[in-house]
């Protein structure tokens, strides 16, 4: 047989270059541009060209394993029995060998073909499809997909076999049920009665759809992340395998932070914690050095910048409307997941990773379980040491209200040592915010040494201002003064100094005080200030004197 | 045997424990005596300094009934007392000798016996309850008397008890010395602490790492640190273990002579053979001696083994802060001695739980104990370390009870005058603070004889020792020095102007 290799050009079809070759039949997929040639007894002998820009590029020959069969009558191949596939950028073809009953994989690279591993089936008639990069089997007799994910080494199925179910597109309300996938096509509805799972008119097309002639229907598979994370149990390998995922990023995205928050929850092992949080912190590692997550970046800054310095007080009064991320919260604080992912829908579109960045960690997981784990907050501070020392190796920054959380934390649970240690080794790393914390925290639990670690930490940021403040109210005012008159700080109101000095009852401080902010501050003597604590003095070291 | 001979002939060293609430009728004088050091002295002369300090104890009280006695200095000897619990005394004698670099400073002598009270209740429970478990007293008796002599025998060096002198000025006993961390480094470390506290299950253990002699993390409150990291650091950690080699920590005096090891098993016989008091003599069975030397060694699964507690039996220790009693496990990887403390409530089986809560450190912290050990030794800078040329100090947090000085190798450059000014300085500082139960704030330098600034910095319950022996001629010069020092290597918590 002659193969014509052709290229179309306006209107002519030219003759580009002819190849002769023995052939039996041949195979073709425009998605991969590869021919694949049949040749030999059992047709199991191939040569493969590639149509590239470049012009043709011919494959190595190779040969297809096929098991013989009992009665040594060797079975012969079909072009029924080839699938070219491209996933994750690689093309892949597969081959069915139904005396071994087993689907065997082969990877094309550019100058080899190499035997990848074989997948068991279950069923004498086969097809397959690729969604989101994701093999499908369609396994016909049984009725059921096994999804496979080519990306891991395992070559084992993502989830348990799955059924394909019938789903309109607008219908969000039917997707109560576990289902997996089905798409209507642009037109005729028809009545979801009438049709029936893998009828014999399908014919399936490469990459993801189905072509049902009995119902005049054009098929188009949708996966359903929800269930087949229900479905599968490893939550590790789960979360890997849904930040892989490109076409339903956002709801990838909600689906693994609802995980996160469940194994937190569910007091999982730290270790199958910490797993879980490496894998999400690399992936986002991976997609900001990719380039895939910045367009959400920009978009994500903006929605979560005011949130820094704000209160969280604040943050519950800003319009909800504006922002997907605070939907979230409330839905969940309301305890419905299922209007959590309603929510962030009309998100979908602008997500093209379901990267997650720290930041989002922090809000949408440890923020949002502080409350419910606080009474179990050891753990969930030794899940955040994990989650610090992931984002620190990965060379990232987090939103630095996960600092203040720990602290919380730790003076939750009394445990001073360790948060001393987390402060004095920059775990906890030193900030305004983080310096309150530390004061309001001593405050609390009327532990002196953690409020100091908080004025240390206001000193060493050269806060001079929130640093005097902070002395004064400790009782402190006369280093405060010295403090404020070395560092030029003006800002402290004077009568701060003068009240305590005067409440102290100390005369002598309170005259120092007056001569020192008379130096500091210009013009402090005509101040009605000066004049009040100036009579105060006067008549009260008179009635000593008297 | 040699023994007598040695402690009271050139020994000037006495110490006694008393209990005020015992032996209040007369011919019953004895019953008081808890502990006395040498053993071997009458008993008229062990009631003669009981009586003086007893007598002293009363009368002080009139004036001052929360703190009574802290010192008697007489002409020969100093005395030093430590209300270790309520009523239960501890009172040290030591001979006054410049000749001899005798000098001591108070304060160091009376944190030697808080060391060893400590460490007693860490292992045995107070002395209190152990009396009102067995008011004869020969039970605590028994106890104290291997305990203190085994905690002694870490103070003998030649041929007598070397007390910190003046030449250890810039130590701070009763403190903890810690390892720098890098940040990394630091989320390593909290990230195994997290799977120690995890092995036993649900229950939290607590965990004590410590890196060569330094703390690297600890889940215990300061006191508890202090004991357990004292203890590691005596006995535990790999210097401790290859005893022998010298170590640069004052917890630790140099080579364990083996002439001391034979001494202190001669002991034990003679403490019960009845040179004490010990009432009936009953035997409670056992005593256990945690002090014990030469009695650690590495197992073959990485922890440490000792048959101070019998074969197979793990110690157990008493946690202050909460009054719980732990299993003690120690394990080590190089220089890595890793003290994991297992609450006695969750371990039902005894030793078949303690070995499948080893088991479970092999398995889940393995990985990360070689990393944390891999990141500590590449950031370790030896035994200099913390040396800033040009100064020597001592740094002392008195929050977090943890201090840091210049390598002792580096103070002993210091000329014995600079030395001798710097611990009058301290002994000054000390009575300044004693006066006062607030913090205080103060600042003096001083020069002496040989041109040296000494000088002394506390700030908010921070303190700063320091001897600039190179520093120009002017007070501006030393506290320039200072002020530099302070910003450059205590974020500035010693810059008041």
């Amino acid at each position: 047989m002659d193969l014509f290799a052709c290229d179309s050009m306006l209107n002519s079809l030219r003759l580009v270059e002819t190849k002769k070759a023995n052939v039996n039949w041949y195979t073709y997929t425009h998605e991969t541009r590869l021919v694949l040639l049949a040749s030999g007894l059992q047709c199991k002998t191939f040569n493969g060209f590639q149509l590239s820009t470049a012009g043709v590029v011919r494959l190595p020959r190779f040969e297809m394993t096929m098991a013989r069969s009992e009665s040594n009558s060797k079975p012969i191949l079909s072009a029924g029995d080839l699938h070219l596939v491209t996933v994750y950028g690689r093309i892949y073809c597969l081959q069915v060998d139904r005396e071994a009953m087993l689907l065997h994989l082969y990877r094309f690279y550019r100058d080899a073909v190499v035997q990848q591993g074989s997948l068991p089936i279950y069923s004498s008639k086969l097809s397959v499809n690729v969604v989101d990069n994701l093999l499908l089997v369609h396994q016909i007799d049984a009725k059921v997909v096994i999804i496979y994910d080519l990306f891991v080494d395992s070559r084992a199925p993502v989830s348990a076999p799955l059924p394909l179910l019938w789903r309109g597109y607008q219908g969000s309300d039917t997707s109560s049920q576990a289902a997996n996938k089905e798409i209507e096509s642009s037109e005729s509805s028809t009545s979801n009665e009438n049709i029936l799972m893998y009828e014999d008119g399908w014919t399936f097309l490469v990459p993801d759809l189905i072509l049902d002639q009995t119902n005049k229907v054009l098929w188009k598979i949708h996966l359903d992340l929800e269930a087949i994370s229900a479905s599968s149990s490893d939550r590790t390998s789960l979360l890997e395998f849904l930040q892989r995922r490109k076409l339903e990023a956002n709801k990838a995205k909600q689906l693994c932070l609802g995980i996160a928050r469940d194994i937190i929850l569910e007091r999982r092992p730290a270790t199958q914690v910490t797993q879980a949080i490496d894998v999400l912190v690399t992936a986002y590692s991976y997609s900001v050095k990719a380039g895939t997550y910045k367009e959400i970046k920009n978009e994500k800054a903006t929605a979560s910048t005011p949130t820094a310095g704000a209160s969280p007080d604040n943050e519950r009064h800003r319009p909800s409307g504006s922002n997907i991320d605070e939907d979230v919260e409330m839905n969940l604080s309301s305890g419905s997941k299922e209007n959590m992912f309603c929510a962030n829908e009309q998100q979908e579109s602008q997500l093209s990773s379901p990267a997650i960045s720290p930041d989002e960690l922090y809000k949408f997981v440890f923020a949002s379980v502080e409350e419910m784990m606080v009474e179990e907050s050891e753990y969930l501070v030794a899940i955040i040491t994990e989650f610090l020392r992931s984002i620190s190796a990965e060379k990232l920054k987090v939103d630095l209200n996960i600092y203040v959380m720990t602290i919380r934390l730790l003076a939750y649970s009394k445990r001073f040592a360790e948060l001393s240690l987390f402060t004095t080794n920059k775990i906890i790393e030193p900030s305004k915010e983080v310096a309150f914390q530390l004061l309001e925290s001593g405050r609390q639990n009327q532990n002196i040494k953690v409020r100091k670690l908080g004025l240390d930490m206001l000193r060493q940021l050269s806060l001079h201002h929130d640093y005097i403040s902070s002395l004064v109210q400790d009782g402190y005012y006369l280093e405060a003064l010295r403090y404020a008159q070395k560092h030029k700080v003006t800002s402290v109101r004077s009568s701060l100094f003068l009240e305590a000095a005067f409440a102290s009852n100390d005369l002598q401080h309170l005259a120092a005080i007056l001569r020192v902010l008379s130096e500091l501050i210009p013009g402090f003597k005509e101040t009605s200030e000066y004049y009040t604590f100036y009579g105060l003095l006067n008549d009260t070291s008179s009635s000593v004197a008297v | 045997m040699g023994m007598a001979s040695m402690s009271s002939g050139s020994e000037s060293l006495r110490l006694c424990v008393f209990d005020l609430r015992r032996g209040q009728h007369e011919g019953q004088e004895l019953d008081k005596i808890l502990f006395f050091y040498p053993p071997d002295l009458t008993f008229s002369t062990q009631l003669s300094v009981i009586g003086l300090s007893e007598g002293l104890i009363t009368f002080t009280r009139l004036f001052s009934p929360d703190a009574a006695c802290e010192v008697i200095e007489a002409e020969r000897h100093s005395h030093v007392f430590y209300e270790a619990e309520p009523d239960i005394w501890m009172v040290m004698v030591v001979e006054k000798n410049k000749e001899i670099e005798a000098v001591w400073r108070i304060d160091a002598l009376r944190r030697v016996l808080k060391e060893v009270h400590s460490l007693f209740v860490m292992f045995q429970g107070s002395i209190r309850a152990l009396l009102e478990k067995e008011p004869t007293g020969g039970l605590i008796r028994s106890h104290l008397y291997p305990f203190i002599t085994d905690y002694l025998n870490d103070l003998f060096v030649g041929k007598k008890h070397q007390l910190p002198s003046f030449r250890e000025t810039l130590t701070e006993r009763g403190t903890v010395q810690m390892l720098t961390l890098a940040r990394d480094a630091a989320l390593e470390v909290q990230s195994l602490v997290g799977v120690l506290d995890s092995c036993a299950g649900t229950v939290r253990c607590h965990s004590v790492i410590l890196f060569h002699d330094l703390l690297v993390s600890t889940t215990l409150s300061p006191d508890d640190t202090v004991d357990v990291f004292a203890f590691s650091v005596m006995r535990l950690t790999t210097n401790a273990l290859s005893s022998g080699t010298s170590s640069w920590s004052y917890l630790r005096k140099g080579s364990v002579t083996p002439q001391i090891s034979s001494r202190s098993t001669s002991v034990l016989p003679l403490g019960s053979g009845g040179t004490l008091p010990s009432g009936n003599g009953s035997s409670t069975g056992r005593v256990i001696r945690p002090l014990q030397h030469d009695k650690w060694s590495k197992g073959k699964d990485g922890f440490l083994v000792t048959d101070i507690w019998g074969i197979d039996a793990t110690p157990t220790i008493l946690i202050q802060k909460t009054q719980e009693r732990f299993y003690l496990l120690t394990y080590q990887y190089k220089s890595l001695t890793l003290v994991l403390l297992v609450p006695t409530a969750a371990i039902v089986n005894g030793e078949l739980d303690i070995s499948f809560v080893k088991q479970q450190v092999i398995e889940n912290a393995s990985a990360k104990i070689l990393k944390v050990e891999e990141k500590l030794s590449k950031g370790w800078g030896g035994e200099n370390a913390y040396h800033v040329s040009g100064y020597r100090y001592l740094l002392v947090d008195n929050d977090m009870e943890v201090s840091r000085a210049s390598p002792p190798g580096k103070v002993a450059t210091l000329a014995k005058e600079s030395l001798l000014a710097l611990n009058k300085l301290r002994e000054e500082v000390d009575t300044e603070k004693g006066r006062s139960k607030q913090e205080k704030d103060m600042e003096i330098c001083i020069r002496a004889k040989n041109n040296t600034w000494v000088i002394a910095r506390l700030n908010r319950g921070k303190e700063l020792y320091m001897a600039l022996e190179k520093a120009s001629e002017t007070l501006l010069d030393a506290t320039d020095s200072v002020q530099r020092f302070s910003n450059r290597y205590c974020s500035g918590a010693f810059s008041m102007d």
